[in-house]
């Protein structure tokens, strides 16, 4: 029976192919010269953020826009004037600060205190499991978060931390993105194994040449690393829609 | 390459076909002008196989014209052969993949496949932690959920596994599939008859079939292609994933693999022993699916954590 069919498709297909010659021969008058070679590259795909870190930025984004609209429940506290209480029992101030966060004797944010930081590293710190690991900001940046005045701030180098490179501490911006890995590697020791071995993070470039070794921040944000929550591309088709309009 | 070619001049059965053909062809050409000899060209076209280099070259210029014809765009298509001493191999990081389907679209856009009707390459199944999952049945493909990864599911994607033992190639009546040396399990798109055999026998369900004229707009096409990888297809032809041949011959890693956001993708040289994916094998708990069918992927799952 299979043999038969085979015969039957491969009698169709010529049948099919011869008649396809005879009409294509009429229906194609003369071809469009093709344009110049574009210059694409297909590594990079289009609508696609660079990195992870500007994925999950960029979803954040879209849920804060979406949260705007709902207004968060904030009970006036009679004897504090100018505080509330939000849903989760915390006092916080006029733009939703949680004072928790600046109200603890060794807190940073007593003077780096903006709505701007605030959102970007404290809260994102106070939701991280690092904040319950108690991790706080001088383990990384060092500095003396005792101090009362920003002379005697900046004059402690080193911390508690048992930094195994304390000169890390000294570089700012990019120099010290370029070397996130010695960072947390210092605590997360099996993690940073697992990377220098490939097993852990990403690696783009050339299988058998020049790789790009994504480095920790580059997917993991430093004051809350955990992966966040993207919104997934479309399902499939079912079989039973998959039905094209065209054939 | 030239097997046949044994300087014997012999008419064979197949010789004086073509030759009947062609004279007939040739009949049917000469009345309309045209381009009815390309069409003879592509229809008695050898075995990938058994071409010879000039065959290759002047069968990939026809191609080449073809397609930068009815895309509108320059088109190359390379036959780039295998490397010496490499055995492709995938890792798969199942505790890091989010399920974003990202790879899936990815390949798509590679790999020219249909956009309607739809065809994917790679399947993302959604699995419920702590129950019996290795039963593919029990996993949800058609998952979409507003945010991943979801509490309590993890992800697995599947793909070509690119087995050693490939059931696939062992049943097509016309050797239009096969494994490269490489490793690569190719098909000859020129060359299949569109049966369907491979894809009864894949348990992995990796295999595509075009039931219709694959609908790929033309500014999405993707124009570096390969003869045996992302080339755009014909109807009634079977296709599956080829480790992105046209990509990774050159030394690059896979679309997917470029794109996987957690970097739970990885991809090397098994005969490499400093190889990312040797490491992964030699270190981790590897597992491989369907590892009782006995047809030794080349592609390994691990939870690294």
């Amino acid at each position: 029976m299979r043999i038969f069919r085979l015969g039957l498709l491969s009698g169709l297909f010529l049948t099919a192919t011869f008649s396809f010659f005879a009409f294509s021969a009429l229906a194609t008058g003369e071809e469009t010269n093709p344009p110049q070679a574009e210059e694409e590259n297909p590594a990079k795909f289009e609508n696609e953020p660079a990195t992870f870190i500007e994925l999950q930025d960029a979803q954040e984004a879209a849920d804060e826009e979406a949260m705007d609209d709902v207004e968060e429940e904030l009970v006036p506290i009679p004897e504090k004037p100018g505080y509330y209480r939000n849903p989760a029992g915390e006092i916080v101030d006029d733009f939703g600060i949680i004072m928790r966060l600046y109200e603890s004797p060794n807190a940073c944010a007593r003077c780096h205190y903006s709505k701007e930081q605030y959102e970007k590293l404290v809260l994102r710190w106070d939701q991280s499991k690092h904040s319950k690991n108690k991790v706080t900001c001088i383990k990384c940046h060092g500095g003396n978060d005792k101090a009362s005045t920003i002379a005697e701030a900046k004059s402690a180098k080193t911390t508690d931390f048992r930094l195994t490179k304390p000169s890390l501490l000294t570089l700012h911006g990019e120099e010290l993105f370029a070397k996130a890995f010695d960072y947390c590697g210092q605590c997360h020791g099996t993690i940073y194994r697992d990377w220098k071995a490939g097993i852990h993070g990403k690696r783009t470039g050339s299988w058998n040449g020049d790789k790009e070794y994504w480095v920790c921040i580059k997917c993991h944000n430093p004051h809350n690393p955990k992966i966040r929550q993207i919104k997934p591309k479309p399902a499939p088709i079912r079989p039973a829609r998959l039905a094209s309009k065209g054939n | 390459m030239n097997g046949h070619d044994n300087g014997q001049k012999k008419v064979s059965r197949r010789g004086f076909l073509k030759a009947a053909a062609a004279a007939g062809a040739a009949t049917a050409a000469a009345g309309c002008g045209g381009n009815g000899e390309i069409d003879f060209a592509e229809f008695f076209q050898s075995h990938f196989k058994e071409m010879s280099k000039d065959e290759v070259r002047s069968v990939i210029k026809r191609l080449e014209d073809k397609y930068s014809s009815k895309y509108g765009k320059q088109f190359t298509v390379k036959a780039t052969e295998p490397m010496e001493n490499v055995l492709f191999g995938y890792a798969l990081d199942l505790s890091r993949c989010i399920g974003c389907r990202r790879c899936v679209y990815a390949c798509v856009r590679e790999n020219n496949q249909s956009r309607d009707p739809q065809i994917h390459w790679i399947t993302v199944l959604r699995f419920k932690k702590g129950e019996k999952w290795m039963d593919l049945e029990e996993s949800e493909k058609y998952y979409s959920p507003d945010k991943v990864p979801e509490e309590g599911y993890f992800y697995m994607p599947v793909q070509c596994q690119q087995c050693k033992n490939p059931p696939c190639t062992k049943v097509c009546p016309v050797q239009a599939t096969w494994t490269e040396p490489d490793g690569m399990i190719v098909v000859d798109y020129n060359w299949c008859i569109g049966c369907r055999y491979c894809m009864a026998a894949c348990p992995y369900g990796a295999r595509r079939f075009n039931l219709a004229e694959p609908g790929l707009p033309k500014d999405e096409a993707n124009p570096n292609t390969h003869y045996l990888g992302n080339r755009p297809r014909y109807r009634g032809v079977v296709e599956k994933c080829t480790f992105c041949v046209q990509r990774t011959r050159e030394g690059k890693y896979p679309a997917c693999v470029e794109i996987c956001p957690v970097g739970a993708r990885k991809f090397g040289n098994l005969l490499d022993k400093d190889s990312e994916v040797r490491y992964i094998i030699e270190h981790e708990r590897v597992f491989r699916l369907k590892e009782d069918m006995n047809t030794q992927p080349k592609f390994f799952y691990f939870f690294s954590i």
